[in-house]
C-alpha cells in the first residue's frame, strides 16, 4: 500500500513537469477564456476579390461616404473584376506571371507532402506588378468603381485616404510612371542612398476620390525597400522611398529625411514628434550571449541618433546576474496617432530582454497582456507585441504571442509579418502560426488552429478582440518591412462613424497547410476563385464595442 | 577460545568478505572558503555597476566589465572575512545617442563610457542575510572607493554572497555577489541634478573559486 502511494506520488509529480500529457493544456485554457471576449470584434464582410487574372490586395482606406477603398497589385495580363476599369496612363507590353520553383539548398525544386512543386510567392516588385484601386460599398457587396495605372506603369505597396477622400499610393515604378499624369515631378535623389533595395525607382500619386483621374505624381530614383505611406501630425503625406520625404496635399516636397543605416531594417516617422524609429538587429559571435541582440533607435528628423533601446549588447545580457540570452529580433515598426510606438519582436526562446523596459533592464515590462507563458519551451520562435509611449520610452502595453500545443503543455512557435494600430486604439496583425493558434469564439477559419492568421488585441494588449486562422491567405509578400516580409496590409478608420479594421491580402484557392478550405467567407460578394494564380482577399472587421 | 584469537577470523571468510577495507582517512580540514575576483578567468564579463535616479525622472545607467587586475579576492572564512579587489566597468550599455535623460548622462558624451571603477579594501562581519528570498545567502557590508571618470568617492556597500551550486557549467561553485549603496549627486559632481539628489546604485559580481581554471567547463 505504501509503494502504491510512493508510485502515485511520483506519477502525480512528472505529469505536472513541462512537456507531459495533462488534462488540460495552456492551449484548452486560453482558448476557453477567449472564446467569448466581451470586446469581440465584428465580421461585417470576408471574401475574395479578383479576376481571371493574378492580383493581390495591398491596403486602402474609407472615404466620407462610406466607400472603401481597396488598393492593390494587378500582374496581369487581365484584370477583370467584372467593372469596366479605368486605365490612368499607358499600358506596356504583358505576359501573364510564370511562377518560380521554390529550391532548397542544393538548387533542387522543393515538393510539399503530395509531390507538388512549391512555388516562391509573387512580390511587390514583380516586373509586371501594376498598381489598381476599387471601390466598394461599406459591406464590401458592390463594386463602385475600377481603376488601375497602365500595365507595368508602377507597382503598389502603400495607400491612404485622406478626409476628403482623395487617395494616394505609392509603390515601385517604371519610366511608365511619367504617363499617368499632366503633373509629374521628379524629386531629387537621395544624399544617400541604400545600395541595395528591392527596386530602384519609386513614386507617389494622389488620385481623385473617385480614382478616376491621378492629379499628381512624384518619383525618385534610387535603391529602396517597399515604398510606404503615412500622415504626419500636420496632416501631410510621408512618403517612404529611398529617404522620407514630407508632402503637402499639392505635391509639393515640403521635408526630407534621411534613412537610418546601420542595421536598421524597418523604420516609421512618428506623427506627432516627427522623430524616425528604426528597428533591426545585429549579431554577436562569442557562443555565450544571445547571437541575434535587438535594435531599436530613435532619431531626431535630421537622422542623428537621439536614443537606444532595448540593445545592451550581448556580453552585458550574458551576465550571470541577467541571462536574458534568447536571441532576439525588432522585426517591425510602426505608430499609432498618438505617436506611441508599435513593435513586434520575435526570440528563441522566453528570456528575452524584451520583456524588460526599453531602457532600463533591470525593470520588467508590462508585458502580461494576455497571460501567455513560454515555459515548457524548446528552441521555438515566439512573437511579442509591444507598445511604448513616447515621453519616456516605458512600455504601455504588450503581450508575447504563440501558439499552444494541445497533448502536451508546451507553447508552439507564431510569427508575425504586419502590424498597424486601429483607429480605437486595438492593435492588429497577422502572420503565421504552427498548430494550436488561439483563436476566440467568432473565427472564421473553419478548421485547423494554425498556419496563416489575423488576430486584434485591446488598446494595452490584454484581451483578445478577434482572432483567426485564416486558410489559404496571406499568399504574396506584398512588402518587406518585416523580418518574414509583409503578407498583410492592415487599414483602420472610421466607416461611417464606426471604428473598422480592414485586413488585406492575397488568397489562392484552397490551403496547402493544416487543412484544404477554401479563403473563409462571411457575407463575400464573390463566390469563389477568381483565376490566375492568387486573388485578392479582404477582411472588414468592425471594432465598435 | 582465548586461543582463537581474532587475527585468525579472515581465514574463516569468504574470499569477498576478506578483502581488505579502505583505510580510513582522517577528516581533512575544510579549505577557507575564498574566491578569486580576477581578470583572466573567464574571458567574458562578470561585473556590472549601475546608477539610478531615486526619483525615477532620469533613466538608469548600466555599466559592465571584469575585475581590474588577477589579485582580487573575497575570503568567507570565519571569524574574518574578509575581501579587497578592483571592478573596472569601462562599457556602458546603450551608449550611443543623447544620454542627456540618463542620471549620469553629462558625464557620458554619446558612444563613450566614463570609466567607472570599484575598489572594494574591507569587509564587515558575515551573517545570514535577512533577504527572505535569498535562501542560504550572507551578507555583510564592503567598503571602499567609487570611481566614476575622475571623481572619486568613497562607498559603504550591503553586499550579499550568494553559492551557486551550478551545473557543470562554468559558475559551479561560484559566489554570486550583489552590492547596494547610495549617493548624493554632489558626491559624483553631477549639476544636472539637486546635489542633495539620491543616487542609488549597485553592483553584481561572479566571484570563482581557487580550483576553476583555464577553459570553462561545458
Amino acid at each position: 500500500m505504501r509503494n502504491f502511494a510512493a508510485i502515485l506520488i511520483i506519477a502525480t509529480i512528472f505529469n505536472m513537469g513541462p512537456g507531459v500529457a495533462v488534462s488540460a493544456t495552456r492551449f484548452d485554457e486560453f482558448t476557453a477564456k477567449f472564446k467569448s471576449t466581451p470586446d469581440q470584434a465584428r465580421v461585417v464582410s470576408a471574401g475574395l476579390l479578383g479576376g481571371p487574372g493574378t492580383e493581390w490586395l495591398v491596403g486602402g482606406g474609407f472615404q466620407p461616404d462610406g466607400t472603401v477603398v481597396l488598393a492593390g497589385v494587378a500582374l496581369g495580363p487581365t484584370l477583370g473584376l467584372g467593372v469596366r476599369e479605368t486605365v490612368l496612363g499607358r499600358d506596356s507590353q504583358i505576359s501573364p506571371p510564370a511562377p518560380i520553383n521554390k529550391k532548397d539548398k542544393q538548387g533542387k525544386p522543393e515538393l510539399d507532402k503530395q509531390g507538388n512543386p512549391k512555388f516562391e510567392p509573387f512580390g511587390w516588385n514583380h516586373e509586371n506588378a501594376t498598381a489598381f484601386i476599387v471601390r466598394m460599398s461599406g459591406d464590401l457587396k458592390t463594386i463602385k468603381s475600377v481603376s488601375r495605372l497602365g500595365w507595368k506603369a508602377g507597382g503598389l505597396t502603400g495607400a491612404l485616404v485622406d478626409d476628403a477622400g482623395n487617395i494616394f499610393i505609392c509603390g515601385p515604378a517604371t519610366d511608365g510612371i511619367s504617363s499617368l499624369s499632366a503633373d509629374v515631378q521628379v524629386l531629387a535623389p537621395p544624399a544617400s542612398a541604400p545600395e541595395k533595395g528591392g527596386c530602384a525607382h519609386t513614386y507617389v500619386a494622389r488620385l481623385s476620390p473617385d480614382g478616376s483621374k491621378v492629379v499628381w505624381v512624384r518619383h525618385v530614383k534610387g535603391g529602396s525597400s517597399s515604398p510606404s505611406l503615412a500622415w504626419d501630425n500636420q496632416g501631410r503625406l510621408v512618403f517612404r522611398g529611398p529617404d522620407f520625404r514630407v508632402l503637402d496635399s499639392g505635391g509639393r516636397q515640403v521635408a526630407s529625411f534621411a534613412m537610418p543605416g546601420g542595421g536598421v531594417r524597418f523604420t516609421a516617422l512618428n506623427p506627432v514628434d516627427g522623430t524616425i524609429v528604426g528597428g533591426g538587429e545585429h549579431h554577436w559571435a562569442t557562443g555565450r550571449e544571445p547571437w541575434r541582440c535587438p535594435i531599436l533607435n530613435v532619431y531626431r528628423p535630421n537622422g542623428e541618433l537621439l536614443y537606444q533601446l532595448y540593445d545592451w549588447g550581448g556580453p552585458f545580457v550574458g551576465l550571470n546576474n541577467l541571462r536574458l540570452v534568447s536571441d532576439t529580433a525588432i522585426r517591425g515598426v510602426t505608430f499609432d496617432a498618438k505617436g506611441n510606438l508599435l513593435i513586434h519582436a520575435w526570440s528563441d526562446g522566453g528570456n528575452s530582454v524584451v520583456l524588460r523596459e526599453p531602457n532600463d533592464i533591470r525593470a520588467n515590462a508590462k508585458m502580461g497582456g494576455l497571460g501567455f507563458s513560454a515555459w515548457g519551451a524548446g528552441v521555438l520562435s515566439i512573437a511579442y507585441v509591444i507598445k511604448i509611449e513616447t515621453k519616456n520610452y516605458h512600455v504601455i502595453g504588450g503581450t508575447p504571442w504563440m501558439s499552444y500545443q494541445q497533448k502536451v503543455n508546451k507553447p508552439n512557435s507564431a510569427r508575425i509579418n504586419a502590424l498597424a494600430p486601429a483607429v480605437d486604439g486595438s492593435v492588429c496583425f497577422a502572420g503565421e502560426a504552427t498548430w494550436g493558434l488561439i483563436q476566440t469564439g467568432n473565427a472564421i477559419g473553419g478548421g485547423e488552429p494554425g498556419g496563416a492568421y489575423v488576430a486584434v488585441l485591446n488598446s494595452d494588449c490584454s484581451s483578445l478582440r478577434f482572432s483567426s486562422a485564416m486558410p489559404a491567405c496571406g499568399q504574396t509578400i506584398i512588402d518587406d518591412q518585416s523580418a518574414d516580409k509583409g503578407r498583410w496590409g492592415i487599414v483602420s478608420g472610421l466607416l461611417n462613424g464606426r471604428p473598422m479594421a480592414l485586413f488585406v491580402c492575397g488568397a489562392v484557392e484552397r490551403n496547402t497547410g493544416y487543412d484544404q478550405n477554401p479563403p473563409p467567407a462571411v457575407n463575400a460578394r464573390q463566390a469563389g476563385f477568381g483565376g490566375g494564380h492568387v486573388d485578392g482577399y479582404a477582411l472588414l472587421l468592425d471594432l465598435s464595442k | 577460545m582465548r586461543t582463537f584469537s581474532l587475527h585468525l577470523l579472515p581465514l574463516l571468510l569468504t574470499p569477498a568478505l576478506q578483502a581488505v577495507p579502505a583505510p580510513i582517512k582522517p577528516a581533512a580540514a575544510a579549505a577557507p572558503e575564498v574566491y578569486r575576483v580576477i581578470s583572466s578567468f573567464p574571458k567574458y564579463v562578470t561585473a556590472d555597476i549601475e546608477f539610478r535616479d531615486s526619483s525615477g525622472t532620469k533613466w538608469p545607467n548600466f555599466f559592465y566589465g571584469k575585475p581590474a587586475n588577477d589579485a582580487g579576492y573575497i575570503s568567507l572564512a570565519a571569524p574574518k572575512p574578509s575581501a579587497s579587489f578592483e571592478l573596472l566597468c569601462d562599457k556602458m550599455a546603450q551608449a550611443n545617442g543623447d544620454q542627456s535623460r540618463r542620471v549620469l548622462g553629462e558625464l557620458c558624451p554619446p558612444g563613450q563610457s566614463p570609466p567607472v571603477k570599484l575598489t572594494i579594501t574591507g569587509m564587515g562581519t558575515l551573517q545570514a542575510s535577512a533577504n527572505a528570498k535569498e535562501k542560504n545567502a550572507l551578507a555583510a557590508e564592503l567598503y571602499g572607493v567609487l570611481q566614476v571618470g575622475n571623481v572619486k568617492t568613497p562607498v559603504k556597500i550591503a553586499a550579499s554572497f550568494r553559492r551557486h551550486e551550478g551545473k557543470g557549467d562554468e559558475k559551479k561553485s561560484a559566489l554570486m555577489v550583489e552590492g547596494k549603496f547610495s549617493l548624493k549627486a554632489g558626491d559624483l559632481g553631477l549639476k544636472a541634478l539637486a546635489s542633495g539628489t539620491v543616487i542609488e546604485g549597485r553592483f553584481g559580481l561572479t566571484a570563482y573559486p581557487p580550483q576553476v581554471d583555464g577553459k570553462v567547463e561545458k
